[in-house]
């Protein structure tokens, strides 16, 4: 199949003029006429000199003229290279979509310019050097979708914000307007191509062959270099200690200043010095007023080219409390709910309580701890706990039910967890539970006198996990293990729920139980609580609760209301406080995501079967695929053709008007 | 040459005789076309024997008036006498195929060489000449020896009706042949287009001259062969030996013109050399004007 194709397909019609010349060379074409002649002795001579010249000549005047219609066709319709699909770029017909990365990340500047200006000034570039038909539009994450370059005002084309990018929504933009039909379209991304947007495209190059070209322009620079902050605590009241961490990337970071604020007070300072690919923690002591916990900031006084994450911050003792989720049928959820209620300190939020058919993906995903407790069947949603579908690692405490109706759900449990071989044992006499030494950590303080008044009549023997209470006769009363997708299980031996199987429920034993396990498997996990990442959105922790909460800035003026969303976000860093209605309030510290300091650029990876349709580019080379259109010399090439036809057409032509004259003058003279 | 000359003159043409298929028709016509345009008859006699009276005949020289006749008897008559003719005339036809060519529109050359052979012989014979014919192509074909009664005039004329042009020409070979039958002095009158090598003509006529004949060449070409005007690309086949080439009209006749100019002069001036008359005669020339150069030539002659 040929490569060459042609952007004015339609000027090809003119060909048929060809046929011009030759039926005027034919119709004019001097057929040899036959003569019987006296003698031909004074001919033979004659015979093949003149003849042949005149047919070459005849020939090439048709030759010439033949060539210079079709290259002047040729022109007109302007050949191009089917096989390299960036040809499009000079069609007339071309439509150039733009993407600019919005992510904080651009804010990253190369000799002062920020990477989100240097993608503007691309696409200036680009349109200067369009043909006058084509069209060049930028997408605009306001309205979902690619627009004219001048309908986004000059200030927002390109500016960044705090969020991941969502290439999802640009894509199918593109795909919705590229599917004009009889155009060129080419997709040009302007982009520093940090993760995920590399992993992103890497997955969208391997999954399909792609329609249209791609351009991926990489504006970041080769070896960037940074220095930032993250992590920042508060520890202890009023003098208290802010610990940050300092890391330096790409080059050592000489003695800085590191600051911290309360509001717009200065509370504490430090001195940072690392080196190259160092993170150093830095302590200050600080000096929090009295009264609610303080928030405030950290900043390091250090000039680099991304300044965004040299600023973060903290609130002591965040009073946010863990987002608990318990499952199950009513009667067996209420007491597990009621004693993390009871729980004193703010150490668990509010319980939210699901019925088994009703709990959400979201719900699981954004809880830190799920209780399933009296679970019949099994639903879609709660086999995701079971199965690699996307949650975080969670802590997962399973109540069996020792009713038989149970026993499929409390099957695939132990199975999971590798508890194949539990048994259901009836005790023949009473069981109650041992604290181990309550000196230790899980246990210290705990109330000793609880323990007697316990009691278990029915359990599961299990001979698996880590076991953090044990029944009199030794069998553990709880055990907890990490499966193989990283949840944290703490599987217990007897229901928490009201039940035949024991009493616990009605013991001053309960409350307090659930609590330490929790705690202590929290511990386990490892897990700090959830940063609030600027721009990234999370689930609404007030949807479905009939709750709602209202946002505030760290000034007091009014931000959003959470109520019905799924989701919700901070738009940028900062200290916010929540206050949800009927609760006490509490502040969040948002930070930068970390994604977007990380300054690791990568060209997406292309298989090989959509090399053709992929090209990535520095701006230097970009201004070069431009400027240096690809067969551009040998359209130079043909114009020089053309006139060296021009030229050869008027040479053969003087050529048989000199002959004519040169035979006229002879007959004249004769 | 008179006006009325000048328009008898152009029934004389080729286009208006062609269609006379009869050469004897033909000859006649011409001659006394000829005779009508002259103040004198062409018909030249010596003193002689009286012979008879006859009518005047509009046209004719009054020398040959019978004055005292006329006194008597008031009419105008002409005393014809019994000329003794010492003129032999002889001649040459060349019949190769060569003479076969005529350009469209035109007599072929050998048409217009036998019906001026035929016109001649008719002149020559009614003034009591001995005319004789000889035909040849590569070699000397059908021979009339020269006799001057009136039945020779029909043998002449019928041995050119019979003649066809075929074969190549050795023109100075057949000439040679003929000089060689020569035993008196004469006129040969040679008719042909010369189309042999120059070297060969010039011997023959020489031998000719040797033979003490006065001669008269009479070179009949076709316009075109004089002039080969003609435009594109041809295929030209000899009529001789069948031979083809290809050309350009344009550089053929210039090639052509050359070398005809050339072969021509050669012959020409050989011509001259030896006291030949030597005439270029086109097919597209009224006969009379060879005619009267002929009979000039018999009359300085004799």
């Amino acid at each position: 199949m040929s490569t060459i194709a042609f952007f004015h397909p339609l000027y090809l019609w003119a060909l048929g003029a060809l046929a011009v010349p030759i039926v005027i060379h034919l119709l004019f074409r001097r057929r040899t006429q036959a003569l019987d002649f006296s003698s031909v002795r004074f001919l033979r001579s004659a015979a093949v000199k003149a003849s042949r010249r005149r047919r070459l000549r005849q020939l090439l005047l048709l030759l010439t003229r033949l060539a210079l219609l079709a290259l002047i066709v040729l022109l007109f319709a302007q050949p191009f290279d089917r096989s390299d699909p960036f040809q499009a770029l000079w069609s007339p017909q071309a439509r150039v979509y733009c993407w600019i990365d919005p992510t904080v990340s651009m804010e990253y500047r190369v000799s002062g310019t920020p990477l989100w200006r240097r993608a503007r000034a691309q696409t200036e570039l680009i349109d200067s050097t369009l043909a006058p038909a084509a069209r060049l539009l930028v997408y605009s994450g306001e309205q979902a979708a690619f627009v004219p370059r001048e309908d986004i005002p000059a200030d927002k084309l390109g500016a960044p914000r705090h969020g991941p990018a969502d290439l999802d929504a640009v894509l199918g933009a593109f795909r919705a307007a590229a599917d004009g039909g009889g155009r060129m379209p080419v997709l040009v991304l302007l982009s520093d191509f940090q993760e995920p947007a590399a992993g992103y495209l890497d997955t969208l190059f391997a999954a399909d062959t792609l329609d249209s070209p791609v351009l991926c322009v990489m504006l970041g620079e080769k070896e960037p270099w940074n220095y930032g902050l993250g992590g920042a605590v508060v520890r202890g009241d009023r003098n208290a200690v802010a610990a940050v961490n300092v890391r330096a990337s790409g080059r050592a970071l000489d003695t800085s200043e590191v600051v911290v604020r309360l509001g717009t007070m200065r509370a504490g300072h430090g001195v940072a010095s690392c080196a190259e690919a160092e993170t150093v923690t830095v302590e200050m002591e600080v000096s929090f007023p009295p009264g609610e916990p303080a928030a405030g900031s950290v900043r390091l006084r250090a000039d680099d080219p991304f300044p965004a994450d040299n600023i973060d911050y903290f609130v002591g003792d965040r009073a946010e409390g863990r987002p608990v989720l318990v499952v199950g049928e009513s009667e067996a959820s209420y007491p597990v709910s009621a004693a993390l209620a009871a729980v004193r300190g703010r150490r668990w939020r509010e319980p939210v309580t699901r019925r088994p058919d009703r709990v959400t993906f979201g719900e699981l995903d954004s809880a830190d701890v799920v209780v399933l407790s009296g679970i019949r069947e099994p639903t879609r949603t709660l086999q995701s706990l079971l199965e690699s579908s996307g949650l975080g690692e969670k802590v997962i405490v399973f109540s069996p039910s020792t009713d038989s109706v149970f026993a499929g759900w409390n099957n695939q449990v132990f199975a999971h967890v590798g508890m194949d071989k539990a048994e259901l044992l009836r005790a023949q006499r009473p069981l109650f539970p041992v604290l181990p030494d309550t000196l230790s950590r899980l246990w210290r303080r705990f109330p000793r006198t609880a323990e007697r008044n316990a009691a278990v009549y029915t359990y599961y023997r299990t001979r698996t996990g880590s076991a953090l209470l044990r029944l009199n006769n030794g069998v553990p009363l709880a055990v907890t293990l990490t499966d193989k997708h990283g949840h944290v299980w703490v599987v217990l031996a007897t229901p928490l729920e009201i039940s035949r199987a024991n009493n616990l429920c009605e013991t001053g034993f309960y409350v307090p139980f659930i609590d330490r396990l929790l705690r202590y498997a929290v511990e386990l996990r490892g897990a700090a609580p959830e940063t609030w990442y600027a721009g990234v959105p999370r689930h609404n922790p007030y949807y479905g609760s009939r709750k709602r909460a209202r946002i505030l800035r760290a000034d007091g003026s009014f931000l959003a209301q959470w109520d019905m969303q799924r989701t919700v976000a901070f738009d940028r860093p900062g200290n916010y406080r929540v206050q949800p209605v009927g609760e006490p309030s509490y502040r969040v510290p948002v930070v930068i995501d970390p994604a977007e300091t990380a300054l690791s650029y990568r060209a997406p990876t292309v298989p090989e079967w959509n090399r053709p349709m992929v090209k990535t580019v520095d701006p230097a080379r970009l201004r070069d695929l431009l400027h240096h259109r690809r067969g551009a010399l040998a359209l130079s090439l043909a114009w020089i053709a053309l006139g060296a036809l021009v030229v050869l057409e008027m040479a053969l032509w003087g050529w048989g008007r000199g002959e004519k004259a040169e035979r006229r003058t002879q007959n004249d003279e004769r | 040459m008179s006006a009325s000359a000048k328009g008898t003159a152009g029934f004389l043409r080729p286009e208006h005789v062609a269609p006379i298929r009869s050469l004897s028709l033909r000859a006649k016509l011409i001659v006394e076309g000829l005779i009508a345009g002259q103040h004198r008859s062409p018909y030249h006699g010596f003193s002689a024997e009286f012979l008879e009276y006859r009518p005047y005949r509009t046209g004719e020289s009054t020398r040959m008036i019978d004055w005292r006749k006329y006194a008597k008897t008031d009419k105008t008559v002409v005393r014809l006498f019994e000329d003794e003719t010492n003129l032999y005339a002889r001649i040459m036809l060349d019949k190769s195929a060569s003479m076969r060519f005529g350009s469209p529109g035109l007599m072929s050359k050998f048409d217009y060489a036998r019906t001026l052979a035929a016109s001649l012989a008719w002149i020559l014979i009614r003034q009591r000449d001995a005319v004789g014919l000889t035909v040849f192509d590569e070699r000397v074909g059908e021979s009339v020896p020269p006799r001057s009664t009136n039945i020779q005039l029909k043998a002449v004329l019928s041995c050119l009706d019979r003649t066809e042009p075929s074969a190549a020409t050795l023109c100075g070979e057949a000439i040679h042949q003929v000089a060689r039958t020569i035993r008196k002095r004469g006129l040969s009158i040679l008719i042909s287009d010369f189309f042999d090598e120059p070297a060969s003509v010039i011997s023959g006529l020489h031998h000719l001259r040797y033979k003490q004949q006065d001669v008269m060449a009479l070179w009949v070409l076709d316009p075109l062969e004089r002039r080969f005007a003609r435009q594109g690309p041809l295929k030209v086949r000899d009529l001789e030996s069948g031979e083809e080439v290809v050309v350009d009209g344009e550089t053929a006749g210039r090639y052509h013109r050359q070398g005809i100019a050339g072969h021509r002069e050669e012959i020409e001036r050989a011509c001259r050399e030896r006291a030949i008359d030597c005439e270029v005669v086109g097919t597209d020339e009224p006969f009379a004007k060879a005619l009267l150069r002929i009979l000039e030539k018999r009359r300085r002659l004799f």
